[in-house]
This record gives structure tokens, sequence and C-alpha cells, in this order.
């Protein structure tokens, strides 16, 4: 079929997906043993203010009534209000709203300077294959992304904010030079997992490449070495890389909770974790749909890419 | 597809297996290449493994913690749940090779018995995503319409799904009622392996996908279906066996992958259980004293980068056994 | 990292970095704004987000009241003097307790005013505490007000009566429906930090208190106390009002022109993580304080200059089920108490962070037990001798909060001490929102069936009321009375305690529930946490230890005085 048949049956799919997905979570999230309202009253919990509390949030609703009143607020865009004791009321949309665009930065920065970091030492380890320099930046890489965040994060604050005092321990987004070095260890330490996937991937996809057929008759032809690269090998490599790129938002969202946290960075990353342990719906549903959908979004995009570079794809 | 080096008339077909060997077994005595040996793909894979020699030191360490850990309690541990009270946050000492935690437990006790939790959840719980991913995904890919249509839909939302709500609200809902199961913690491990592999297979699907797309409609699956070998024999005989390197180097991040999100669920306290020993748990208790105790950080730190970068040379060296490429 | 940063928390973290002072005589009250020294503290919240809630309504986490108690004033407030806890009219001039102690009279201080120049009267105080208790408010906290007459049915809506009047314009009289000694206690809780009338009638008040944490303008107008927030003119009503969008949420305070007690510094706090960060970023001097350390980190400091430890406000105690085997038998309930060797625990697992605990309130309240003679205490032998009288041993699960190391070392140790006596228990740590779950009101334990089990408190306000009334009496309706463990003398006692107003017969009254609680072994205090700060005192002046904030404050909480 057509590119653009393809493309609106792709985004439908979409939107079933997450209606599929949004349902999934609103009935396992109220499974979880952490109730809500225990949440808010900490260890002030009372049985009659408990029971005020739940009729106040339609918590004591059959279960069906709640989902059509959420469902319900959604088509009107409106994403609830959360039932965590700090954020109590307020509604879901003004506690992401500020961290979304910030969560976004955070995530885009640490994938570019991946991407720029890894994609190069991927190239020049698959072109110098079993060399030194192959195993030892591979290994360089691996190290950086077998080691935990939680790990990295605390060291580095030590180490360099601390002893050595070359950058801020903690904080961000304040103006001008020191805004910019409080930038500098978060994202490189977000970025340092997935530079070591990236640089393996694309070691191994540009040694798949290199071994095809055709460019061996093209090497066999006499065309130099850098020629061939760059007219074959790298286009090639593109549509592998892009299949790997999309789910690497998954590592994003999670590891952004906690360089979030660590660094004071006022992202969603913490809120969407958090509001797992105050069973607090209206967050959990806010940011599951926020996270599916930018993840179906991605996988729409590559899926595109796909049918339109291959047309064999478009089914 | 494997090439060999044979001299250059050989006939190959289009999945680099000699054509005398495997499709006339009787031609070896007439054949004027009978001196040659004829062996499998499998065989010259495995020859080729074993001269990389990073891969067969990655393999050597990877068996030898793997038995390590099966034999811990022969290998001079002491009981690795017993605190000491006089040698807390202690430092590495005859007594305590790897120092002592933050109840005075042995480092080096804990970080053998530790190194089952990875070990288990990182590759059971990864060969169950792998076997998955990979059945689904080469389903997909080489049916096409319909079939991939639903399979691709299916894996979308398990996709999109934020893996990580999932595991934590399964994990807080069965981990209490995992403890109960086995000993020393295996009933949470378990738990954590199935959580894992059931979030981790759809980026798999999706890759080997892709692999089984653009291989399918290649020369030798043609080739092979003109002389009628069936869908399932094209898929698990044909296109499988020219994707394992590359699912094999996918596989070896989904394991680190595995690993490392064990690791984090220590932060909510819904990993394996105190007193019982983890790497990933002595890893976020040991960050809490870096400070002052950076061995508690240290060893299993580099017990955990040894086990991965050991895995990653294995999956490298199997990758290019299998695809070798020209070392020109 | 995770920390809880609700009220029960024994952990706090400030920095302070300070610039440097530059002349400014006679210049514009701008320039001297600018002029001024700025310390920089940082309240702990591991959401960077703008989580605490600024409207005192509806105050009921340690950051909020950290905050709000910069800005808000009340009736009377307390002061860390001599490292004891003392009561002191604040924004009342003076006050007078009528003979039956059921009626409270309040003058109110002529010299001091809301921000915005608005006198503080009667009036508003009469607002601000039918606007707490207010139905539509939906405050959790309301509760501690509910000595003053008429607070049931007015809370709920039935009523419009409330037992506080303004019998003119600077005075205020209260009435109680009952006799509370420690009602005076309850009005230094944020819930009654006085608001202005003006700036907030005929704004919706609800359960988030958003309208005062969203619009900074009205939080800088209506301030009753020592500071007022710096307004970031370009913004919303909105968070960002407060600090520019996409930031470190920082609440930035200048003083408050019109406090009777003028401040002269800038205060700039933002969140930090946690207080190993906190004490990283102190390290890099990009604080002048440090809210609290962990405990493995305290040892280079204990003993130096501007290094403070003392007590604070946090016990924890084990909770046995005596409704259930094997604790229905006071001789396993003993077994336990002889066996937990609170020394050992508090100095060598805990590096000496915490104390020793052998009643239900810390150092410093009413009812505090420091030895141990007449209570259960460490004996190995006595233990096992208990334990052999207990039919079947002991053999059963601990639950407990595995949140932070100190819980989790703490668990540890408890298991190998009882282990050395004969005693097996099962750990079964829970993430803290789920440990609540065993804890919550109508004895929990025997619902979830569950035999021993961790429990802790914090203040709310610094009376033992606080924690007799919830942690120790018996029957329905306390807070955290999860065991099940209700003994009618023991009730009496602390009926008493907390009606008497004399604190000598008070003390006595609760030291005697205390002696029969802890023989009867159902609920084993163990430890008392301790606050330790660090500041920077080369840069700052004026900040010591306070009892009751649980953080170094300013010296006789008057800001006037810090430099």
């Amino acid at each position: 079929m057509n590119l653009l048949a393809f493309s609106v049956r792709r985004f439908l799919a979409m939107i079933l997906i997450l209606w599929v997905v949004l349902t999934l979570v609103f009935a396992l999230a109220r499974l979880s043993p952490y109730d809500p309202v225990v949440q808010i009253m900490q260890q002030h919990y009372n049985v009659a203010e408990a029971n005020r509390i739940r009729h106040q949030f339609g918590l004591d609703q059959p279960m069906w009534k709640q989902y059509l009143n959420y469902i319900a607020g959604l088509l009107h865009g409106n994403l609830g209000k959360s039932e965590s004791q700090q954020t109590l009321g307020q509604p879901v949309w003004d506690l992401l709203k500020h961290g979304v665009p910030v969560t976004l930065r955070l995530g885009l920065y640490a994938l570019l300077l991946s991407l720029i970091i890894g994609l190069p030492i991927g190239l020049i380890s698959a072109l110098k294959q079993n060399s030194i320099l192959d195993h030892g930046s591979q290994s360089i890489m691996m190290v950086f992304y077998a080691v935990p965040t939680f790990v990295l994060v605390p060291l580095a604050q030590l180490v360099i904010g601390a002893q050595l005092g070359w950058l801020p321990v903690t904080g961000w987004g304040a103006p001008g030079l020191l805004g910019f070095k409080e930038e500098i260890l978060p994202v490189t330490l977000f970025a340092a997992g997935l530079t070591g996937y990236f640089a393996k991937s694309y070691r191994s996809f540009v040694l798949e490449v290199l071994s095809q057929d055709y460019i061996r008759t093209a090497r066999a032809k006499g065309l130099k070495q850098s020629a061939i690269l760059i007219v074959h090998a790298v286009k090639n490599t593109l549509l592998p890389l892009a299949s790997i790129v999309g789910p690497t938002v998954a590592y994003l969202i999670t590891g952004a909770f906690i360089i979030e946290t660590f660094f004071g960075i006022p992202g969603i990353g913490y809120i969407t974790v958090e509001s797992i342990f105050n069973s607090d719906y209206a967050v959990i549903e806010a940011t599951t749909l926020l996270l599916a959908a930018f993840v179906v979004v991605i996988n729409f995009l590559t899926d595109i890419v796909y049918a339109m570079v291959d047309p064999r794809v478009r089914l | 597809m494997a090439e060999q080096e044979l001299p250059s008339e050989t006939v190959i077909n289009a999945e680099g297996r000699v054509a005398l060997g495997d499709d006339a077994p009787g031609a070896a005595a007439e054949d004027e290449f009978a001196a040659t040996r004829i062996s499998s793909p499998a065989r010259d894979a495995w020859r080729r493994f074993r001269r990389n020699k990073a891969a067969i030191l990655g393999l050597s360490v990877i068996v030898v913690m793997v038995v390590m850990a099966i034999l811990a309690p022969f290998m001079h541990t002491s009981d690795p749940a017993i605190p000491d009270p006089n040698v807390i946050n202690g430092g590495p000492s005859p007594t305590h090779w790897f120092g002592t935690d933050f109840v005075g437990r042995d480092g080096y006790s804990r970080v053998l018995y530790g190194l089952r939790i990875p070990l288990i959840v990182g590759f059971v719980g990864t060969a169950i995503t792998v076997l998955i991913g990979t059945v689904i995904g080469v389903t997909a890919g080489y049916f096409g319409s319909r079939v991939d249509a639903i399979l691709s839909r299916f894996t979308d939302v398990m996709f999109a799904f934020p893996a990580f709500i999932l595991a934590l609200i399964v994990v807080s809902l069965f981990g209490t009622y995992a403890d109960t199961i086995g000993m020393g913690g295996a009933g949470r491990v378990l738990l954590l392996t199935v959580v894992f592999a059931a979030v981790g297979w759809p980026p798999l699907m999706r890759f080997v996908r892709s692999l089984a797309l653009s291989m399918k409609e290649q020369q030798f699956v043609e080739a092979a279906r003109t002389v009628g070998t069936r869908d399932w024999g094209i898929m698990f005989g044909h296109l499988l066996p020219n994707m394992w390197g590359l699912i094999l180097v996918q596989g070896a991040f989904i394991v680190v992958a595995t690993i490392s999100g064990e690791t984090v669920l220590s932060i909510f306290g819904l990993t394996v259980q105190q007193p019982n020993p983890d790497l990933g748990s002595m890893l976020y208790f040991g960050v809490q004293n870096i400070d002052n105790s950076y061995w508690q950080v240290l060893f299993p730190g580099i017990v955990l980068a040894i086990l991965i970068l050991a895995l990653t040379f294995v999956a490298d060296g199997i990758r290019d056994a299998v695809d070798p490429r020209g070392r020109d | 990292m995770r920390l809880t940063r609700k009220l029960p928390n024994a952990a706090f973290a400030v920095t302070l970095a300070s610039l440097v002072l530059l002349t400014a005589h006679g210049t514009s009250v701008a320039q001297k704004a600018a002029a001024m020294p700025t310390i920089r503290l940082g309240y702990l919240e591991n959401n960077p987000q703008w989580a605490p809630t600024l409207d005192p309504a509806v105050v009921a986490d340690q950051n909020s009241s950290y905050l709000t108690q910069l800005m808000y004033g009340s009736l009377v407030n307390l002061k860390s003097v001599n490292g004891r806890i003392v009561l002191y009219d604040q924004l009342a001039a003076r006050h007078t307790i009528s003979s039956n102690g059921r009626v409270y009279t309040f003058y109110l201080r002529r010299n001091t005013r809301f921000a915005n120049g608005d006198p503080i009267t009667a009036q508003d105080v009469v607002y601000t505490f039918r606007r707490a208790l207010a139905p539509k408010t939906a405050s959790a906290v309301a509760v501690y007000d509910s000595t003053i007459e008429g607070y049931a049915k007015y809370s709920t809506g039935k009523s419009g009566f409330l037992g506080v009047r303004a019998m003119n314009r600077w005075t205020v009289r209260f009435t109680l429906n009952t006799r509370a000694g420690y009602f005076l206690d309850t009005l230094v809780y944020p819930v009654n930090f006085i608001v202005d009338r003006r700036v907030l009638l005929g704004k919706k008040t609800n359960a988030g208190g958003t309208y005062l944490t969203t619009t900074c303008k009205a939080a800088a107008a209506g301030a009753s106390g020592p500071f007022k927030p710096l307004c970031n003119s370009r913004a919303a009503n909105d968070v960002t009002s407060f600090y520019p969008s996409g930031t470190t949420p920082t609440l930035t305070l200048v003083p408050n022109p019109n406090f009777y007690q003028r401040a002269h510094v800038k205060l700039v706090i933002p969140a930090i993580a946690d207080n190993q960060t906190g004490l990283r970023d102190f390290k890099a001097g990009g604080l002048d304080q440090t809210w609290g350390i962990p405990a493995q980190d305290q040892a280079p400091y204990r003993g130096k200059r501007g290094a403070y430890q003392y007590p604070s406000a946090f016990i924890e105690y084990l909770g046995l089920n005596p409704n259930m085997a094997p604790f229905n038998n006071i001789h396993c309930r003993l077994a336990v108490a002889y066996g937990i060797n609170r020394p050992a625990l508090a100095k060598q697992y805990l590096h000496g962070a915490y104390r020793p605990l052998y009643s239900f309130v810390p150092q410093g309240f009413l009812g505090y037990f420091p030895g141990h003679p007449g209570v259960p205490y460490y004996n190995p032998a006595k233990a096992k001798a208990e334990l052999a009288q207990c039919p079947g041993g002991i053999n059963t699960t601990y639950v407990y909060r595995n949140d932070t190391t100190d819980r989790n070392t703490e668990a540890a140790a408890i298991q190998s001490m009882l282990s050395a006596i004969g005693i097996h228990l099962t750990l079964k740590g829970v993430p803290r929102s789920e440990w609540l779950n065993y804890v919550v009101n109508d004895t929990p334990l025997s619902k979830t069936h569950t035999a021993m089990c961790y429990g802790d408190w914090f203040e709310d306000y610094p009376d033992s009321q606080d924690y007799f009334f919830n942690l120790v009496h018996g029957g329905k309706g306390h807070a955290e009375s999860f065991t099940g463990y209700n003994n009618p003398t023991v009730n009496r006692l602390i009926d008493q305690a907390d009606a008497a107003s004399r604190p000598g017969k008070r003390n006595q009254l609760y030291l005697r529930a205390n002696r029969i609680t802890l023989n009867d072994a159902a609920l084993i205090p163990y430890d008392n946490g301790t606050a330790f700060d660090l500041v920077n005192v080369k840069k700052v002046h004026g900040l010591v230890p306070d009892l009751y904030r649980g953080v170094v404050w300013a010296r006789n909480n008057n800001w006037s005085n810090v430099s």
C-alpha cells in the first residue's frame, strides 16, 4: 500500500495501543499494596478522616465508574488531581508541565552526546577489528555501561564535586556559566551507559555491512576503503541503528530518575517513580500516558522511516 | 553468512555451506577435495572462537565465576548473613579479604554468594527474553501481513507499557510472598527473573523482526523455498542461523540491562532482602559509605564489571566466529 | 537515598553559602537587600519538584514545616535555651490561663504587622483558626486543635460555632472542651500560624493549599514571621512565581520589614537530594550548613568547631503483638526485652548517631527515663531464663521498613542480638509505603497476623502527650497503637497526665505509665535519634542547635541576631 495509507493505519494503531496501555495501568496500579489514603495520612491515619478523603477523591466508587470518569476527564483534557500527601489536590498537569521539558532536554543532550561519542568509536573499532584499540575502547565503554548510575553519580559528586571542586555537586538551571557547569556532570553520567551501548552495537552493524557481498565486489573493483565506507557502509547501518535508538528511550526514562534526584534536576523522573509508592493513581496514569506516548511515537516514526526506505515493509 | 577458507572454485551456496559435504553425502569418495576436512559451520565457528583470545578469556572468566558461585560454601567463605559489630565497615584484612559491610558481615563471602543473583537473573532472564523475542520477531518478520500486524501491535502494547512501573508493582505485590519460596531469597530471585524477562523482550522482537524483514527476500531464502523447505524450516533453519550473531550481541546487552535493573530495584528495597547477599544491593549500600569505606563498592563493582566485560567478549567472540569479517 | 520527608524523620540537611558583605549605609532598601549577607540553606527533598506546601493550615511534613516557620509566626512559639525547649509569647505580647484551665486569653503585640503592613488583629487570629479547621480546607492536621470547644461539629460542617473569639481588636479568647496542659504546645504547630485575613479572604483554600503554595505574591504579602519570599515577578500564579521554571526548586527569603524582630540576612534555600549530597555540597563550599549528616560520616567531625550533635525528637521501638503467639505470653515478650543490647546498637552499629532509649519520649520531654533500673534492660542471662519459660520458643517474622541504611542496620543487629540468646527472627523488610499498612490505626498487627513490627515516631509538637497518646494509649482512635496493647491502668495514667497542667505532676504520671508499659514489654523503645549539623562558623554567626526544630536555628528563634 502507499505510504499515506500505511501511516494512517499506523497512527490509528497508535491510539489503540495507548488506550490499551492506559487501561492496563489503571487496573494494575490499583492492585498495588500501597493504599493511597494511608500514604496521604501517613502515621496520623484514622478511619473517619480516611473515609472522608476516600470519598473526596472518588476512591470509594466501583472500579468501572472510576475508570469511566477518568476516560471522560481525559477526553476533556483533564489529567486529574494528585493524591500524594505533599501535592494533594493539585492538578496533575501543573505538576508535570514544568518537568517534562526539563527531562526531555536532559535526555536529548544525553542521547546526542552518546551518539556523538559512541558512533565514531564503534566505527573505528569495527575498522580496526580485534586490535588493541578495538578491545580497549570497547572494554572502557562496557565498564561505563556496567557500573550502575547510582554508583557513578555519588562517586563523581564526591571526587569531582567535593574533593576536587571542579564542578558543582548539585543544582540545575542557574544562569550563565554556572548553569553550563551544572549540566556537565549529569549529562555526561547519563550518557555514559548509552555511549557504550551505541559503540558496541554500531561496531557490530558496521562489521555486518562490511561483510556484504557488494562491499567485497566494490573492493575488488578497486574502490578505496574510505569511499566504500561513505557510500555504502554507513548508509546501510542507519536502518539497524534506527531500530535500536527507539528502545534507548526506556533507559532514558529510568535513568532520568536517578540522575534527576541526585542532582536536583526538576524533571518528571522522580515523580514518576514516587507516584507508585504513594499510589497516586492520577499521576501514575498521566506519566504512563506520557511515557507510552513517547515510546509509541518513536516507534511510529521508526516504522515510517523503514517504510520509506524499504517498500517491502509496508504490509 | 559464513565464509570459509576454500579455493575460489568451490561452490558455495548463499548460506556459505560447502555444497559438497552437506548436499551430497556420497560424493565425498569421488570428490577431488576429499582430502579437505569436511566440517559443519558449527565446528568452524568453534575453531574460530578458540582462536579469539579475548573470547576464550571471557568464557573462562564466566565459567570460573559460575563455578565459584555454585561452590561458594567451599571457597573459604563464612556465613554471609552473620553480622559482627566489632568489625563494622572494616577494611580489607587477613580475615576479611574484601573487608566488611555496614553491619560487619564478611565482604568476600557476600560477593561470592551474592554473585548467584545476577548470574541467575541475568542469564536465565535473558535466555527467556531472547527466546520470546526471537521467536515472535522471526515469525512476524517472515510471515508479514496479518500475522505481522497482530504480533507487532501486541508487541507495541508491551513495549509502550513502562516496564519500570510494571516491574515495581509486580515485585511490590508478590515480593514478600516469593520470599517464602526457596531458601536464601531464591523465590524472589525467580520472581525478578520472570518480571524482567516479561518486560524485556519487545525491543529484541523489533530488532529481530527488522533483520528478518531484510533477509527474507534474499536469494538463499528463495532457493530454500524452491527446494520445498517449509516455512518453519526456513525461519529457524535458514534465517535464524544468519541472525544469531547479531542477536547475541544484543543479548549481551540484555544481560547487563537485566542485572542493572535488578540493581536499581535495591534503591526501593524491593530486591533480595536482608540479610541475603546480593551484588546489586551490596553496591547500593556500599555507595552510602563511599566516603569512608570505599571497598564496599570497589570489590562488588569490580566483580560485576569483570563479569560484564567477560560476557561482552564472549558475545563478540561468538559473533565474530559465526560471521567472521575479512581482515583486509 | 530515599528518605522519609514526612514528619517522623531524623535527618535534615540545611545548606548555607554566604557572600561577602558590602557596605550599605544610608542606601535604598533595594540596595540594602542586595547588600545583605546571603545564607544558603538547603531543605531535604529528593523530589526535585516544588514539593512543600506553603499554606500553614495544611502543613503535614517536615520540609513544609521548616519553610513556613520562617515566614509565619504564631501566638506562642518555642525557643531552645540551654538545652531546654521553652515556650514564649511571639505574636501575643502575653497570655493568661483561667483557673479551670479551659480558657486561654491572648493579648496581641502591637509592634508587629504582616509584611504588607496590615496590623495583626484578633480578627486575623479568629480567621486563621476558622479557616484551618473548616471542612472545606480538609486539613489532615486540623486534629491538633481538637481541644478547642466546638471542634468536632465545626470541622464536620454541622455547626458554625468554634471556641475562638475576638474580644476586641487586640484580644483573642480560646475556650477548650477539656482541661489540656499541652494546649499551648499545639499552638506552635504550623496549622496555627497566623495568616492575613485580607489576603486570603475569598481565595479558595483546598486540600493542597495550592493558593499560597503557588502564588508568591500572596505569601509575600501575608507573611507574619521574620521572612517573606522574594518573588519571580514575571511568572503567573504558579510555583514558578517562587523560582524560575526549569531550575532546581529554591525558596529565596528576604527579611519581613514589619516583623518585630527584624532580620538582616537573605536566605536562599534550594532542594537537596539527601543529607549525603548535602554533606558533599557543604565540603565543596556550596553550602554553609549541613542539615544532618549520615551516621557513618559523623566521626571525623565530632568535637570540632561548628559541629553540633544534640537529641532529636525521633524515637524507635519494637511492637510485639500481645494477642497472638508467641507474644501473648509475657515471658516471651520479656525475653525480647532483656535481649536487646541498646548501648551496642547505638554506639557500635549506629556509630553513636543514636542514643539508647528506655522511655517513649526523647530526652528533654516530660516522662523521659534515662536509666534502666525498674525496667527490662540488656541481660542475656535473664533473657534466656525468660525464654525458657516461653512455651515453644520464639521463631517468628519481624516486619520493618527497609528504606534507609540505618533501618537495615538496626534490623540486622536486632536479629543478631536475639539470635545470640536463642530467639530466631526472620527479617521481612518492606518499603516504607508498605510498612504504613502494618502500623496505621485499628490494631493492624492482628489483622495482618504479624507478631513483631518496627515502630517509630517523630513529634508533631513538642509535648509528651503527642507520644504517649498516639503510641502507648490503648483502644481505638490512637494514631499508632498498632500492637493492640491495651492496659487500663496505663490508659488512665496517660489521660491524667495529658490533662494536668503542672509539669512536675505530668512528669510523675508519665513516668509511671512508662514503667508499667516497659514491664509489660509489648512496646519496647530502643533508641532516640540525634541531630548532627555542621555550620561554617567562619561565615555564619548566630545559629545554634534548636531541640524543637531539630536543626541549627537562630538563637532564641530571633533572626535579628543572625549574620
